[in-house]
Protein backbone atom coordinates (compact mmCIF):
# COMPACT_ATOMS: atom_id res chain seq x y z
CA UNK A 1 0.00 0.00 0.00
CA UNK A 2 1.72 3.28 -1.02
CA UNK A 3 1.72 6.24 0.83
CA UNK A 4 -0.98 8.72 0.83
CA UNK A 5 0.52 11.92 -1.48
CA UNK A 6 -0.45 15.36 -1.18
CA UNK A 7 -2.75 15.12 -4.53
CA UNK A 8 -4.80 12.64 -3.08
CA UNK A 9 -5.84 14.64 0.00
CA UNK A 10 -4.99 18.12 -0.82
CA UNK A 11 -6.68 20.81 -3.25
CA UNK A 12 -4.57 21.48 -6.47
CA UNK A 13 -1.93 24.22 -5.66
CA UNK A 14 -1.97 23.70 -1.58
CA UNK A 15 1.21 24.56 -0.31
CA UNK A 16 3.17 22.71 2.28
CA UNK A 17 4.79 25.88 3.62
CA UNK A 18 4.55 26.14 7.87
CA UNK A 19 1.50 28.56 8.33
CA UNK A 20 0.93 30.48 11.74
CA UNK A 21 -1.94 30.31 13.87
CA UNK A 22 -2.86 33.41 15.65
CA UNK A 23 -4.09 31.91 19.18
CA UNK A 24 -4.59 35.48 19.99
CA UNK A 25 -7.13 35.97 17.03
CA UNK A 26 -11.05 36.91 17.94
CA UNK A 27 -12.29 33.93 15.28
CA UNK A 28 -9.78 31.22 16.54
CA UNK A 29 -10.89 31.96 19.90
CA UNK A 30 -14.61 31.62 19.13
CA UNK A 31 -13.44 28.47 17.05
CA UNK A 32 -11.38 27.38 20.72
CA UNK A 33 -14.54 28.21 23.50
CA UNK A 34 -16.95 26.62 20.54
CA UNK A 35 -14.56 23.07 21.22
CA UNK A 36 -14.74 23.58 24.82
CA UNK A 37 -18.46 23.54 25.08
CA UNK A 38 -18.63 20.68 22.83
CA UNK A 39 -15.62 18.48 25.13
CA UNK A 40 -18.34 20.22 28.56
CA UNK A 41 -21.11 18.43 26.22
CA UNK A 42 -19.40 15.03 25.38
CA UNK A 43 -18.96 14.72 28.91
CA UNK A 44 -22.16 15.40 30.26
CA UNK A 45 -23.65 12.71 28.31
CA UNK A 46 -22.04 9.93 30.85
CA UNK A 47 -24.59 11.65 33.39
CA UNK A 48 -27.38 9.38 33.92
CA UNK A 49 -30.92 11.01 35.09
CA UNK A 50 -32.25 9.08 38.53
CA UNK A 51 -35.60 8.63 36.81
CA UNK A 52 -33.90 7.04 33.56
CA UNK A 53 -32.47 4.22 36.27
CA UNK A 54 -36.52 3.78 37.17
CA UNK A 55 -37.58 2.89 34.15
CA UNK A 56 -39.34 -0.72 33.62
CA UNK A 57 -38.45 -2.09 30.51
CA UNK A 58 -40.90 -4.33 29.66
CA UNK A 59 -43.07 -4.33 26.26
CA UNK B 1 -38.44 -39.44 15.35
CA UNK B 2 -38.05 -36.67 12.90
CA UNK B 3 -39.55 -35.43 9.63
CA UNK B 4 -38.79 -33.69 6.90
CA UNK B 5 -41.29 -30.95 4.79
CA UNK B 6 -40.89 -28.51 2.16
CA UNK B 7 -40.79 -25.08 3.73
CA UNK B 8 -44.09 -23.42 3.25
CA UNK B 9 -46.18 -20.96 5.31
CA UNK B 10 -48.66 -23.46 5.95
CA UNK B 11 -45.68 -26.18 7.04
CA UNK B 12 -44.08 -23.83 9.40
CA UNK B 13 -47.00 -23.10 10.92
CA UNK B 14 -47.45 -26.83 11.64
CA UNK B 15 -43.89 -27.02 12.88
CA UNK B 16 -44.36 -24.33 15.22
CA UNK B 17 -47.66 -25.37 16.42
CA UNK B 18 -47.70 -27.28 19.76
CA UNK B 19 -50.05 -29.12 22.33
CA UNK B 20 -51.41 -25.81 23.86
CA UNK B 21 -50.85 -23.51 20.70
CA UNK B 22 -53.20 -24.25 17.70
CA UNK B 23 -51.80 -23.63 13.69
CA UNK B 24 -54.31 -20.61 13.98
CA UNK B 25 -52.71 -18.94 17.06
CA UNK B 26 -49.28 -19.34 15.53
CA UNK B 27 -50.12 -17.36 12.28
CA UNK B 28 -51.74 -14.86 14.34
CA UNK B 29 -48.24 -13.87 15.93
CA UNK B 30 -46.03 -11.25 14.70
CA UNK B 31 -42.93 -13.20 14.07
CA UNK B 32 -44.80 -15.68 12.18
CA UNK B 33 -44.91 -13.09 9.52
CA UNK B 34 -41.71 -11.89 10.61
CA UNK B 35 -40.25 -15.50 10.29
CA UNK B 36 -42.38 -16.24 6.68
CA UNK B 37 -40.71 -13.37 5.25
CA UNK B 38 -37.40 -13.61 7.21
CA UNK B 39 -36.68 -17.53 5.83
CA UNK B 40 -38.07 -16.35 2.06
CA UNK B 41 -34.94 -13.94 2.42
CA UNK B 42 -32.27 -16.58 2.95
CA UNK B 43 -34.03 -18.78 0.51
CA UNK B 44 -35.15 -21.20 2.98
CA UNK B 45 -36.48 -24.72 1.00
CA UNK B 46 -36.71 -27.58 3.35
CA UNK B 47 -37.43 -28.30 6.90
CA UNK B 48 -36.13 -30.68 9.00
CA UNK B 49 -38.29 -31.44 12.32
CA UNK B 50 -36.59 -33.22 15.36
CA UNK B 51 -39.01 -34.25 18.31
CA UNK B 52 -38.06 -34.75 21.85
CA UNK B 53 -35.29 -32.23 21.76
CA UNK B 54 -34.00 -31.22 24.98
CA UNK B 55 -33.15 -27.69 25.21
CA UNK B 56 -30.99 -26.45 28.31
CA UNK B 57 -32.60 -23.01 28.39
CA UNK B 58 -35.70 -24.48 28.60
CA UNK B 59 -34.90 -26.66 31.14
CA UNK B 60 -34.31 -24.11 33.68
CA UNK B 61 -37.23 -22.34 33.21
CA UNK B 62 -38.70 -25.47 33.01
CA UNK B 63 -37.53 -26.48 36.83
CA UNK B 64 -37.63 -22.97 37.59
CA UNK B 65 -41.77 -22.03 36.75
CA UNK B 66 -42.99 -24.61 34.56
CA UNK B 67 -43.11 -27.90 36.32
CA UNK B 68 -44.29 -25.84 39.80
CA UNK B 69 -47.53 -25.40 37.68
CA UNK B 70 -50.49 -27.76 38.49
CA UNK B 71 -51.11 -28.57 34.80
CA UNK B 72 -48.18 -30.85 33.26
CA UNK B 73 -46.62 -28.85 31.04
CA UNK B 74 -43.63 -31.77 29.41
CA UNK B 75 -39.81 -30.83 29.33
CA UNK B 76 -39.05 -31.61 25.64
CA UNK B 77 -39.40 -29.69 22.85
CA UNK B 78 -39.04 -29.29 19.35
CA UNK B 79 -36.48 -28.33 16.70
CA UNK B 80 -37.02 -27.60 13.52
CA UNK B 81 -34.02 -27.42 11.01
CA UNK B 82 -34.15 -24.90 8.07
CA UNK B 83 -31.88 -25.91 4.52
CA UNK B 84 -31.62 -24.04 1.17
CA UNK B 85 -31.89 -26.77 -0.44
CA UNK B 86 -34.40 -28.90 -1.33
CA UNK B 87 -34.46 -32.47 -0.70
CA UNK B 88 -36.57 -35.57 0.86
CA UNK B 89 -36.67 -37.74 3.33
CA UNK B 90 -34.39 -40.35 1.75
CA UNK B 91 -31.69 -38.26 0.49
CA UNK B 92 -31.55 -36.70 4.60
CA UNK B 93 -31.68 -40.00 5.56
CA UNK B 94 -28.68 -41.59 3.29
CA UNK B 95 -26.63 -38.40 4.82
CA UNK B 96 -27.21 -39.31 7.95
CA UNK B 97 -26.50 -42.85 7.52
CA UNK B 98 -23.24 -41.63 5.63
CA UNK B 99 -24.20 -43.46 2.43
CA UNK B 100 -23.99 -39.77 0.72
CA UNK B 101 -21.71 -37.02 1.69
CA UNK B 102 -23.22 -34.26 3.56
CA UNK B 103 -21.40 -31.53 1.76
CA UNK B 104 -24.69 -29.62 0.29
CA UNK B 105 -26.64 -30.00 3.49
CA UNK B 106 -23.72 -28.03 5.38
CA UNK B 107 -23.22 -25.61 2.46
CA UNK B 108 -26.99 -25.13 2.78
CA UNK B 109 -28.10 -25.00 6.88
CA UNK B 110 -29.41 -21.90 7.61
CA UNK B 111 -30.06 -22.67 11.39
CA UNK B 112 -32.82 -23.70 14.03
CA UNK B 113 -35.82 -22.60 16.03
CA UNK B 114 -36.56 -24.53 19.28
CA UNK B 115 -40.28 -24.80 19.70
CA UNK B 116 -41.36 -24.68 23.67
CA UNK B 117 -44.02 -26.93 24.53
CA UNK B 118 -45.31 -24.30 26.64
CA UNK B 119 -48.74 -21.73 25.65
CA UNK B 120 -48.21 -18.76 23.04
CA UNK B 121 -44.64 -17.95 23.83
CA UNK B 122 -43.36 -21.30 21.87
CA UNK B 123 -40.27 -19.70 20.06
CA UNK B 124 -37.35 -20.75 22.15
CA UNK B 125 -33.38 -20.81 21.40
CA UNK B 126 -33.08 -20.19 18.05
CA UNK B 127 -30.01 -19.32 15.86
CA UNK B 128 -30.46 -18.48 11.89
CA UNK B 129 -27.97 -17.71 9.43
CA UNK B 130 -27.70 -13.44 9.60
CA UNK B 131 -28.93 -11.69 6.35
CA UNK B 132 -27.37 -11.99 3.29
CA UNK B 133 -25.83 -9.46 0.48
CA UNK B 134 -24.97 -6.02 0.84
CA UNK B 135 -21.37 -5.79 1.92
CA UNK B 136 -21.93 -2.71 3.82
CA UNK B 137 -23.60 -4.94 6.46
CA UNK B 138 -22.02 -5.46 9.22
CA UNK B 139 -23.20 -8.32 11.64
CA UNK B 140 -20.71 -7.83 14.30
CA UNK B 141 -22.21 -9.57 17.56
CA UNK B 142 -22.64 -12.82 15.50
CA UNK B 143 -21.05 -15.61 15.88
CA UNK B 144 -20.38 -19.24 15.08
CA UNK B 145 -22.65 -21.80 16.19
CA UNK B 146 -22.24 -25.44 16.16
CA UNK B 147 -24.88 -27.54 15.45
CA UNK B 148 -25.13 -31.71 15.60
CA UNK B 149 -28.44 -33.00 13.73
CA UNK B 150 -28.17 -36.95 14.76
CA UNK B 151 -24.51 -37.18 14.06
CA UNK B 152 -23.95 -34.62 11.01
CA UNK B 153 -21.86 -31.55 12.48
CA UNK B 154 -23.12 -28.04 10.98
CA UNK B 155 -22.33 -24.31 11.15
CA UNK B 156 -24.06 -21.35 11.18
CA UNK B 157 -23.32 -17.95 11.93
CA UNK B 158 -26.00 -15.90 14.06
CA UNK B 159 -26.69 -14.81 17.34
CA UNK B 160 -28.96 -16.59 19.55
CA UNK B 161 -32.87 -14.99 19.87
CA UNK B 162 -35.72 -16.46 21.54
CA UNK B 163 -38.90 -14.94 22.14
CA UNK B 164 -40.10 -13.80 25.99
CA UNK B 165 -42.60 -16.10 27.65
CA UNK B 166 -43.98 -13.44 29.87
CA UNK B 167 -43.43 -15.47 32.88
CA UNK B 168 -39.74 -15.79 33.58
CA UNK B 169 -38.74 -13.33 31.09
CA UNK B 170 -40.21 -10.02 29.55
CA UNK B 171 -37.94 -8.08 26.70
CA UNK B 172 -35.63 -6.70 28.91
CA UNK B 173 -34.65 -10.17 29.88
CA UNK B 174 -34.52 -11.64 26.28
CA UNK B 175 -32.50 -8.75 24.81
CA UNK B 176 -29.89 -9.49 27.80
CA UNK B 177 -30.00 -13.30 26.76
CA UNK B 178 -28.76 -12.21 23.70
CA UNK B 179 -25.94 -10.14 24.70
CA UNK B 180 -24.26 -12.30 26.80
CA UNK B 181 -24.27 -14.73 23.95
CA UNK B 182 -22.42 -12.08 21.90
CA UNK B 183 -20.46 -11.59 24.96
CA UNK B 184 -19.36 -14.98 26.06
CA UNK B 185 -17.55 -15.56 22.66
CA UNK B 186 -14.33 -13.51 23.43
CA UNK B 187 -14.30 -13.83 26.82
CA UNK B 188 -12.72 -16.85 27.81
CA UNK B 189 -15.45 -18.49 30.13
CA UNK B 190 -15.21 -15.73 32.35
CA UNK B 191 -18.64 -14.79 30.97
CA UNK B 192 -21.41 -17.05 32.37
CA UNK B 193 -24.56 -17.63 30.20
CA UNK B 194 -27.52 -18.01 31.95
CA UNK B 195 -31.25 -18.94 31.12
CA UNK B 196 -33.80 -15.94 31.08
CA UNK B 197 -34.78 -17.18 34.90
CA UNK B 198 -31.64 -16.86 35.71
CA UNK B 199 -30.91 -13.40 34.12
CA UNK B 200 -34.45 -12.27 35.67
CA UNK B 201 -33.63 -13.37 39.37
CA UNK B 202 -30.03 -11.90 39.16
CA UNK B 203 -31.76 -8.58 38.60
CA UNK B 204 -33.41 -8.24 41.96
CA UNK B 205 -36.60 -6.40 43.53
CA UNK B 206 -37.51 -3.84 41.55
CA UNK B 207 -38.01 -0.56 43.70
CA UNK B 208 -42.07 -0.58 43.71
CA UNK B 209 -41.56 -4.24 45.59
CA UNK B 210 -42.85 -5.56 42.99
CA UNK B 211 -42.31 -9.94 42.79
CA UNK B 212 -39.91 -10.76 40.13
CA UNK B 213 -41.99 -14.14 38.64
CA UNK B 214 -44.73 -13.69 36.84
CA UNK B 215 -41.97 -11.12 35.28
CA UNK B 216 -43.53 -7.95 33.34
CA UNK B 217 -39.99 -6.23 32.84
CA UNK B 218 -37.32 -4.89 34.85
CA UNK B 219 -35.65 -0.94 35.56
CA UNK B 220 -32.99 -0.24 34.12
CA UNK B 221 -31.25 -0.24 37.26
CA UNK B 222 -32.10 -3.75 37.61
CA UNK B 223 -30.98 -4.84 33.99
CA UNK B 224 -27.55 -3.00 34.78
CA UNK B 225 -28.00 -5.73 38.29
CA UNK B 226 -27.93 -8.65 36.14
CA UNK B 227 -25.67 -7.39 33.71
CA UNK B 228 -23.34 -7.04 36.85
CA UNK B 229 -23.75 -10.43 37.95
CA UNK B 230 -22.94 -12.05 34.65
CA UNK B 231 -19.24 -10.79 34.74
CA UNK B 232 -19.64 -7.23 33.03
CA UNK B 233 -20.56 -4.15 33.85
CA UNK B 234 -22.70 -1.91 32.21
CA UNK B 235 -22.95 1.96 31.06
CA UNK B 236 -26.45 4.01 30.45
CA UNK B 237 -26.34 6.29 28.00
CA UNK B 238 -29.38 8.69 28.70
CA UNK B 239 -31.79 10.28 26.06
CA UNK B 240 -29.91 13.55 25.11
CA UNK B 241 -29.09 14.36 21.68
CA UNK B 242 -29.41 11.03 20.56
CA UNK B 243 -29.75 9.95 16.86
CA UNK B 244 -26.12 10.97 16.48
CA UNK B 245 -24.88 10.33 19.64
CA UNK B 246 -26.85 6.81 19.26
CA UNK B 247 -25.01 5.88 16.00
CA UNK B 248 -21.71 7.26 17.49
CA UNK B 249 -22.14 4.71 20.81
CA UNK B 250 -23.31 2.00 18.36
CA UNK B 251 -20.26 2.19 15.77
CA UNK B 252 -17.89 2.52 19.21
CA UNK B 253 -18.32 0.01 21.06
CA UNK B 254 -19.17 -2.49 17.88
CA UNK B 255 -15.90 -3.45 17.65
CA UNK B 256 -15.94 -5.67 20.90
CA UNK B 257 -18.66 -7.63 19.31
CA UNK B 258 -21.10 -7.14 22.61
CA UNK B 259 -24.52 -6.65 21.00
CA UNK B 260 -26.19 -3.34 22.83
CA UNK B 261 -29.08 -3.24 24.74
CA UNK B 262 -31.50 -0.17 23.12
CA UNK B 263 -34.46 1.12 24.91
CA UNK B 264 -37.09 2.91 22.95
CA UNK B 265 -39.86 4.52 23.80
CA UNK B 266 -42.74 3.58 21.82
CA UNK B 267 -45.63 6.11 22.17
CA UNK B 268 -49.18 5.15 20.22
CA UNK B 269 -51.54 8.41 19.18
CA UNK B 270 -52.94 8.28 22.41
CA UNK B 271 -49.73 9.29 23.62
CA UNK B 272 -49.36 5.89 25.45
CA UNK B 273 -45.47 5.15 26.62
CA UNK B 274 -44.48 2.20 26.77
CA UNK B 275 -40.06 0.88 27.01
CA UNK B 276 -39.25 -1.88 25.21
CA UNK B 277 -35.72 -3.44 25.00
CA UNK B 278 -34.09 -5.07 21.88
CA UNK B 279 -30.57 -6.32 21.42
CA UNK B 280 -28.59 -4.58 18.76
CA UNK B 281 -26.22 -7.09 16.74
CA UNK B 282 -25.22 -4.96 13.59
CA UNK B 283 -25.64 -2.39 11.27
CA UNK B 284 -25.33 -0.62 7.53
CA UNK B 285 -23.38 2.12 6.72
CA UNK B 286 -23.71 3.97 3.66
CA UNK B 287 -20.63 6.20 2.76
CA UNK B 288 -21.77 9.60 2.24
CA UNK B 289 -20.59 11.46 -1.66
CA UNK B 290 -18.39 14.38 -0.02
CA UNK B 291 -17.75 15.61 3.25
CA UNK B 292 -18.10 19.70 3.01
CA UNK B 293 -14.96 21.09 4.70
CA UNK B 294 -16.17 22.86 7.91
CA UNK B 295 -15.33 23.61 11.96
CA UNK B 296 -17.75 20.67 12.51
CA UNK B 297 -15.98 17.67 13.49
CA UNK B 298 -17.37 14.95 10.74
CA UNK B 299 -17.67 10.95 11.50
CA UNK B 300 -17.91 8.20 10.00
CA UNK B 301 -20.80 6.52 12.39
CA UNK B 302 -23.26 9.47 10.68
CA UNK B 303 -23.32 6.90 7.89
CA UNK B 304 -24.77 4.19 9.76
CA UNK B 305 -28.38 3.89 7.95
CA UNK B 306 -29.96 1.07 9.51
CA UNK B 307 -28.94 -1.30 12.86
CA UNK B 308 -30.19 -4.69 12.94
CA UNK B 309 -31.05 -6.19 16.00
CA UNK B 310 -33.19 -9.60 18.31
CA UNK B 311 -36.62 -7.92 19.14
CA UNK B 312 -38.19 -10.29 20.83
CA UNK B 313 -41.32 -9.85 19.94
CA UNK B 314 -40.32 -9.99 16.29
CA UNK B 315 -37.70 -11.84 15.38
CA UNK B 316 -33.79 -12.15 15.22
CA UNK B 317 -32.33 -9.66 13.24
CA UNK B 318 -34.97 -6.94 12.48
CA UNK B 319 -34.06 -3.83 10.55
CA UNK B 320 -34.43 -0.58 12.38
CA UNK B 321 -33.98 2.32 10.40
CA UNK B 322 -33.56 6.24 11.40
CA UNK B 323 -36.06 9.00 9.83
CA UNK B 324 -34.69 12.39 9.35
CA UNK B 325 -35.91 13.45 12.49
CA UNK B 326 -33.91 11.16 14.86
CA UNK B 327 -36.96 9.03 15.32
CA UNK B 328 -36.98 4.88 13.95
CA UNK B 329 -38.87 3.14 11.72
CA UNK B 330 -38.80 -0.66 13.35
CA UNK B 331 -41.35 -3.77 12.83
CA UNK B 332 -43.58 -1.92 15.30
CA UNK B 333 -44.46 1.11 12.85
CA UNK B 334 -43.05 0.26 10.02
CA UNK B 335 -46.63 -0.60 8.06
CA UNK B 336 -48.06 2.89 9.57
CA UNK B 337 -45.25 5.60 10.44
CA UNK B 338 -47.54 8.13 11.46
CA UNK B 339 -49.92 5.21 13.93
CA UNK B 340 -46.58 5.02 16.29
CA UNK B 341 -43.44 7.10 17.64
CA UNK B 342 -40.46 5.05 18.26
CA UNK B 343 -37.63 6.86 19.74
CA UNK B 344 -34.51 5.58 21.26
CA UNK B 345 -34.84 6.41 25.29
CA UNK B 346 -31.17 5.06 26.30
CA UNK B 347 -28.58 2.81 25.05
CA UNK B 348 -27.17 0.12 27.73
CA UNK B 349 -23.76 -0.91 26.85
CA UNK B 350 -22.15 -3.74 28.46
CA UNK B 351 -18.39 -4.14 28.36
CA UNK B 352 -15.91 -6.09 30.24
CA UNK B 353 -14.77 -4.96 33.52
CA UNK B 354 -11.02 -4.25 32.42
CA UNK B 355 -12.53 -1.17 30.09
CA UNK B 356 -12.70 1.57 32.03
CA UNK B 357 -12.21 4.76 30.13
CA UNK B 358 -15.44 5.23 28.06
CA UNK B 359 -16.29 6.91 24.66
CA UNK B 360 -17.27 9.80 26.36
CA UNK B 361 -13.59 10.09 27.53
CA UNK B 362 -12.01 9.64 23.85
CA UNK B 363 -14.53 12.14 22.12
CA UNK B 364 -12.73 15.13 23.45
CA UNK B 365 -9.22 14.01 22.55
CA UNK B 366 -10.56 13.46 19.09
CA UNK B 367 -11.92 16.91 19.10
CA UNK B 368 -8.76 18.21 20.11
CA UNK B 369 -6.94 16.54 17.22
CA UNK B 370 -9.43 17.60 14.56
CA UNK B 371 -9.36 21.46 15.23
CA UNK B 372 -5.17 21.50 15.49
CA UNK B 373 -5.09 19.28 12.23
CA UNK B 374 -8.12 21.57 10.38
CA UNK B 375 -6.03 24.50 11.00
CA UNK B 376 -2.95 22.96 9.75
CA UNK B 377 -4.56 21.65 6.71
CA UNK B 378 -6.34 25.22 6.72
CA UNK B 379 -8.25 25.59 3.77
CA UNK B 380 -6.58 23.04 1.33
CA UNK B 381 -8.03 19.86 2.17
CA UNK B 382 -10.43 18.76 -0.18
CA UNK B 383 -13.11 17.27 1.94
CA UNK B 384 -13.68 17.28 5.68
CA UNK B 385 -11.43 15.02 8.11
CA UNK B 386 -13.70 12.52 9.10
CA UNK B 387 -13.33 10.58 12.61
CA UNK B 388 -13.93 6.71 12.96
CA UNK B 389 -13.80 6.08 17.39
CA UNK B 390 -13.72 2.22 17.91
CA UNK B 391 -13.15 0.05 20.67
CA UNK B 392 -11.34 -3.20 20.05
CA UNK B 393 -9.26 -5.64 21.20
CA UNK B 394 -5.30 -5.31 20.86
CA UNK B 395 -4.96 -8.72 19.64
CA UNK B 396 -7.25 -7.62 16.45
CA UNK B 397 -5.82 -4.07 16.28
CA UNK B 398 -1.83 -6.58 15.93
CA UNK B 399 -3.63 -8.50 13.13
CA UNK B 400 -4.09 -5.36 11.11
CA UNK B 401 -1.19 -4.14 12.12
CA UNK B 402 0.86 -7.55 10.53
CA UNK B 403 -0.96 -6.92 7.33
CA UNK B 404 0.58 -3.43 7.28
CA UNK B 405 4.18 -2.79 4.85
CA UNK B 406 7.23 -2.45 7.29
CA UNK B 407 7.87 0.11 4.98
CA UNK B 408 5.18 2.15 5.77
CA UNK B 409 5.51 1.73 9.29
CA UNK B 410 8.85 1.53 10.78
CA UNK B 411 8.04 0.88 14.21
CA UNK B 412 5.98 -2.33 13.05
CA UNK B 413 7.95 -4.65 14.52
CA UNK B 414 8.57 -2.69 17.97
CA UNK B 415 4.59 -2.60 18.18
CA UNK B 416 3.84 -5.75 17.62
CA UNK B 417 6.42 -7.59 20.12
CA UNK B 418 5.79 -5.11 22.80
CA UNK B 419 3.58 -5.45 25.83
CA UNK B 420 0.09 -3.58 25.52
CA UNK B 421 -3.36 -3.13 26.88
CA UNK B 422 -5.98 -5.84 26.28
CA UNK B 423 -8.35 -3.67 24.82
CA UNK B 424 -8.00 0.08 22.97
CA UNK B 425 -9.37 2.63 21.48
CA UNK B 426 -8.87 3.31 17.94
CA UNK B 427 -9.25 6.93 16.18
CA UNK B 428 -8.81 6.51 12.68
CA UNK B 429 -8.90 10.08 10.32
CA UNK B 430 -9.89 9.80 7.12
CA UNK B 431 -10.08 12.41 4.15
CA UNK B 432 -12.93 11.10 1.83
CA UNK B 433 -12.21 6.99 2.13
CA UNK B 434 -8.75 7.39 2.35
CA UNK B 435 -7.32 6.97 5.63
CA UNK B 436 -4.37 9.25 6.68
CA UNK B 437 -3.71 8.86 10.43
CA UNK B 438 -4.84 5.79 13.46
CA UNK B 439 -4.50 6.64 16.89
CA UNK B 440 -4.63 4.32 19.82
CA UNK B 441 -5.59 5.13 23.29
CA UNK B 442 -5.94 2.64 26.52
CA UNK B 443 -9.32 1.66 27.12
CA UNK B 444 -7.80 0.39 30.66
CA UNK B 445 -6.19 3.19 32.07
CA UNK B 446 -6.70 6.24 34.31
CA UNK B 447 -8.56 8.92 32.36
CA UNK B 448 -6.47 11.88 34.45
CA UNK B 449 -3.24 10.52 32.74
CA UNK B 450 -2.31 10.78 28.94
CA UNK B 451 -3.92 7.66 27.18
CA UNK B 452 -1.94 7.74 23.66
CA UNK B 453 -0.29 4.70 23.30
CA UNK B 454 0.87 5.42 19.73
CA UNK B 455 -0.36 7.11 16.35
CA UNK B 456 0.56 5.41 12.60
CA UNK B 457 0.64 7.84 9.92
CA UNK B 458 -0.40 6.82 6.47
CA UNK B 459 1.01 9.94 4.79
CA UNK B 460 4.20 9.95 2.68
CA UNK B 461 7.31 11.90 4.16
CA UNK B 462 6.21 15.91 2.73
CA UNK B 463 3.05 15.62 4.60
CA UNK B 464 4.29 14.19 7.90
CA UNK B 465 7.06 16.67 7.92
CA UNK B 466 4.41 19.50 7.04
CA UNK B 467 2.57 18.57 10.46
CA UNK B 468 5.48 17.77 12.32
CA UNK B 469 6.65 21.25 11.86
CA UNK B 470 3.18 23.25 12.08
CA UNK B 471 3.20 21.47 15.61
CA UNK B 472 6.42 22.83 16.24
CA UNK B 473 5.76 26.26 15.13
CA UNK B 474 2.50 26.82 16.31
CA UNK B 475 2.63 25.02 19.71
CA UNK B 476 -0.62 26.95 21.67
CA UNK B 477 0.19 29.18 25.36
CA UNK B 478 -2.47 27.59 26.48
CA UNK B 479 -3.18 23.70 25.78
CA UNK B 480 -6.23 23.58 27.93
CA UNK B 481 -8.04 25.26 25.31
CA UNK B 482 -7.44 22.50 23.00
CA UNK B 483 -7.52 19.56 25.14
CA UNK B 484 -9.86 18.83 28.01
CA UNK B 485 -7.49 17.02 29.91
CA UNK B 486 -4.85 16.96 32.85
CA UNK B 487 -2.32 16.17 30.03
CA UNK B 488 -2.99 18.56 27.39
CA UNK B 489 0.57 19.28 26.57
CA UNK B 490 1.05 15.56 26.72
CA UNK B 491 -1.30 15.03 24.02
CA UNK B 492 -0.34 17.61 22.08
CA UNK B 493 3.63 16.62 22.02
CA UNK B 494 2.09 12.81 21.69
CA UNK B 495 1.02 13.51 18.18
CA UNK B 496 4.11 15.56 17.55
CA UNK B 497 6.74 13.23 18.84
CA UNK B 498 4.77 9.85 17.39
CA UNK B 499 4.42 11.29 13.94
CA UNK B 500 8.16 12.16 13.86
CA UNK B 501 8.68 8.72 13.79
CA UNK B 502 7.92 8.36 10.53
CA UNK B 503 10.57 10.81 9.46
CA UNK B 504 13.36 8.95 6.88
CA UNK B 505 15.79 9.84 9.27
CA UNK B 506 14.08 8.04 11.97
CA UNK B 507 14.11 4.88 9.83
CA UNK B 508 17.33 5.39 8.61
CA UNK B 509 18.42 5.51 12.82
CA UNK B 510 16.49 2.61 13.39
CA UNK B 511 17.64 0.17 10.82
CA UNK B 512 21.18 1.30 11.90
CA UNK B 513 20.91 0.35 15.29
CA UNK B 514 19.23 -2.64 14.37
CA UNK B 515 22.51 -3.57 12.62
Amino acid sequence: MPKVNASQILKEGAELKVIKIDYNDESVKALLVKLREKQDEILRFKRVKPETLRIIVGL
Amino acid sequence: MYQVVSFTESSLALCLSNDFTTVFDIQQKPHFAYLVSYLGQVSASTIVQEENYISKDYLHDYTSYYSLCFKAYPKYCKRIHFFRHSFDTEAFENVIEGTEPPDSFIANYLGFIVVRPIPHTVIGFTVLKTHQGSPDMNFWGAKKYSVNLFGLSLEVLSLAFQEQDSVVAACATAAMWSMLHGAAQNSNHTILLKSPSEITRDAGNSSDGNRLFPNKGLEISQISESIIKSGLVSEIKDKLPIGSYAKKIINAYSGIGIPIILVVEISDQDSKHEYHAIAVCGHQKQLSAEVVVDMEVSFMSDNITKLYGHDDQWGPFVSIAFTDDDKLITPWNEDNPAGSDVEIRSIIVSVYPKIRISYEEIEPLVTGYDFILSKIFNEYLKQDLVWDIRLVMNKDYKQMLQEMDPELYPKKLQLLTESRPKYIWVASCYVSEIKILDFTFDATGVAQEMLGLNVISYLDDSLNDYIVNNLTENRPGNMLSIFKSFSSEQYYNFLQDELMTFSSEYSAMLSEARQ
